[in-house]
């Protein structure tokens, strides 16, 4: 593994010796040959050019203040950063858990994600569009069918009064017929 | 005249004469008998598949039209009618492609009626085939309707435990929307006095039945498709259905539905498209939000492959309703796509199933400790349906979302989100199946894939990897037929 890391960290530090005239300097046309397109009106990267002096070089002041503390908790004062971890202080939390987005992150998008999963499924598939649709539609046909077999009871008496309501309602129906 | 239609159509029909016939002269359950019926099925489609491989080497890819036209004069004015374009002719391509290694995926699953479990599939093959060659209304009908027996049976006599409900629930949603189409077609043939597909395109209904027209048709190929809230037998189908059924029914039936689009809704009835593409628009947002959620929540991984086929069938009416080439384009080849995806993907579910007979997926976990070149396959079809870049997955969603992008920006911008849950389901999915620790004592035994499995896998992983390489080869076939389709669409519909 040391091997890698070497030959990184010379590219880490080196390669923007290297480049920075094709990237960013007068060659820069020529080497991007218009892969970085801009509308005319889009004058972002002019903008970027012209930022406060401050903002330049914040990167490189935050980073080396990082670098110093870390030297001096880890290096210098040996042991303090385990001391630091043993009192499980706030800042240790916060920094230790990544300021917390794994947390932050399953609470929203995770937790959301799957609450709406179950909705649409139990109660969108399963309850609204089976429930209406085909398991609505097969159980009202069978409830239907069921009160209809009752008609069936198979008493004579029930099916000669059913036949004579029919052959009145045709008699009815072709007098009423006849006389129009 | 008949033809090479004809005859890719019907050579499976030559392979059930010839295991009937076997049917009848040996015993049934005569383990000479099965073999000797599943290399027939075997052997007669790899046969319709060498066909379709010249007919598609043969297809003018500059003629915008109908090519290998065949027409006998059938009954009651109807005809015998049959030809392909640029938007077909794939699909009988992916028809032929598929069908074999079906037949390959059942060869040690299906372990009753085997004889008659290889019919049904032959048969579904030449009605499948004849759905993307039909130039005739009624044929069209004929062969689309049919298809559904076949399949109601693979899944209602092989399927699993809850079979006969999703069979019938599968019957019921498809018979509804095509019953509606009926009276439609019944309605098409009294006012142009045709039943020629081709007539039909260039004939002008008026805006009035359109209207009806679009939506009678738009109820079947939606549940075919399916599209929210119609698809809720797809997943139970899917479940209950042998795994060659789910590769079938994910591969090929569903684009069925797409395809329908393509031929008549927008060419025949462009106006009543123009109208109701804000439906389909939303109807696709929702199904592709909705599904894939649902998909991020199933236990069973059947279920959950299902659901993100609902997902991308969204994709897919998005891009057609897009309008534009570059849509229509998009919808096509991810169709396709998702016809190799998605049937690999059930295949993957199979290989396991197989072995353990269950789908559960907190039954498995750290299967790559014991299979690692099924975790790779898998792993590749996972990526193929997250639709990541060098796969066949990520052109068809690039280019729908590119085409819906220009007709709305909304339903882009609501489609591109599907694309993040889908990564969240499918990655889940292979993370709690394949990785981990092997926990469950159940598994210490189970193999890797054995030789048929990866004669299985091989031609699926090169389409994947080619179609992601190189989709121009598809764009090339459908250029001229979609431009001719959109450019009509757009003089029509004044869009």
């Amino acid at each position: 593994m040391l091997i890698p890391i070497i030959l990184l960290s010379f590219g880490a530090v080196f390669a923007g010796f290297v480049f920075v005239e094709k990237f960013v300097g007068e060659g820069r046309n020529e080497f991007w040959k218009g892969a970085i397109f801009n509308a005319p009106t889009n004058h972002i990267l002019e903008h970027a050019h012209h930022s406060p002096i401050w903002l330049l070089w914040l990167p490189l002041v935050v980073s080396t203040t990082g670098l110093l503390i870390a030297f001096y908790v880890y290096i210098l004062k040996e042991g303090m950063g385990a001391r630091i971890a043993a009192r499980k202080g706030l800042l240790w939390g916060f920094l230790y858990n990544k300021w917390y987005f794994d947390e932050l992150y399953e609470a929203t998008f995770v937790k959301a994600a799957k609450f709406l999963g179950d909705l649409f499924w139990k109660g969108g598939d399963q309850k609204l569009i089976d429930g209406l649709g085909p398991d609505g539609v097969s159980a009202v046909s069978l409830h239907l069918g069921k009160r209809m077999g009752k008609v069936q009871t198979g008493y004579v008496y029930h099916y000669a009064f059913v036949m004579l309501l029919g052959v009145a309602g045709l008699l009815s129906f072709a007098l009423w017929a006849w006389q129009a | 005249m008949l033809g090479i239609l004809s005859l890719i159509t019907y050579v499976p029909l030559i392979g059930v004469a010839v295991i009937l016939a076997l049917r009848f002269v040996g015993k049934a359950d005569n383990p000479k008998t099965v073999d000797a019926a599943k290399w027939i099925a075997l052997i007669t489609t790899l046969a319709t598949l060498a066909l379709s491989v010249v007919l598609t080497a043969r297809f003018d890819q500059a003629n915008p039209g109908f090519q290998f036209v065949e027409s006998l004069p059938w009954f009651a004015g109807l005809h015998y009618a049959m030809a392909v374009d640029g938007i077909s002719v794939l699909f009988v391509l992916l028809t032929a492609f598929l069908m074999p290694i079906c037949i390959l995926a059942s060869w040690k699953s299906i372990e009753t009626r085997v004889l008659e479990y290889l019919i049904a599939f032959l048969i579904l093959e030449t009605l499948v085939i004849g759905v993307f060659c039909a130039m005739d209304l009624v044929l069209f009908y004929t062969f689309f309707e049919f298809g559904l027996v076949p399949m109601f049976l693979i899944i209602g006599i092989w399927g699993g435990k809850r079979r006969v409900y999703a069979a019938f629930k599968f019957f019921l949603y498809t018979l509804l929307g095509s019953v509606l189409m009926l009276a439609a077609i019944l309605a098409m043939i009294s006012v142009a006095h045709t039943s020629s597909i081709p007539e039909l395109m260039a004939y002008k209904f008026a805006p009035g039945l359109q209207t009806w027209l679009w939506l009678a048709f738009f109820a079947s190929f939606a549940v075919k498709m399916p599209m929210w809230p119609v698809h809720t037998w797809l997943p139970d189908a899917h479940v209950e259905a042998p795994t060659a059924g789910s590769v079938i029914l994910a591969g090929i039936l569903l684009k069925m539905g797409g395809y329908g689009f393509l031929r008549f809704s927008l060419p025949m009835f462009p106006e009543a498209s123009a109208i109701f593409t804000p439906l389909v628009f939303a109807l696709s947002a929702i199904a592709i939000v909705y599904t894939s959620l649902v998909a991020f929540r199933q236990t069973d991984i059947k279920k959950l492959i299902a659901y993100s086929s609902v997902a991308h069938m969204g994709f897919v009416t998005m891009g057609i309703f897009s309008g534009n080439a570059i849509g229509v384009q998009g919808a096509i080849f991810q169709m396709l796509s998702h016809g190799v995806i998605s049937g690999a993907l059930f295949l993957c579910v199979g290989v396991v199933y197989d072995r353990m007979h269950t789908r559960e997926i907190a039954f498995y976990g750290g299967l790559v400790n014991r299979m690692p070149w099924y975790a790779a396959v898998f792993m590749l079809f996972t990526m193929g349906n997250v639709g990541l870049p060098g796969t066949s997955g990520f052109v068809g969603e690039i280019m729908t979302m590119t085409g819906a992008y220009h007709a709305s920006t909304w339903t882009a911008l609501v489609a591109a989100t599907g694309v993040i849950f889908s990564a969240v389901y499918a990655l889940s999915l292979y993370r709690r199946t394949v990785f981990g620790e092997m926990t469950n004592p159940a598994l210490a035994a189970i193999t890797d894939l054995d030789m048929r499995e990866i004669i299985i896998f091989t031609p699926l992983i090169l389409s994947t990897l080619y179609l992601g390489l190189q989709p121009g080869v598809v764009f090339q076939i459908t250029q001229a037929s979609v431009d001719h389709l959109v450019s009509a669409y757009h003089a029509f519909s004044g869009a």
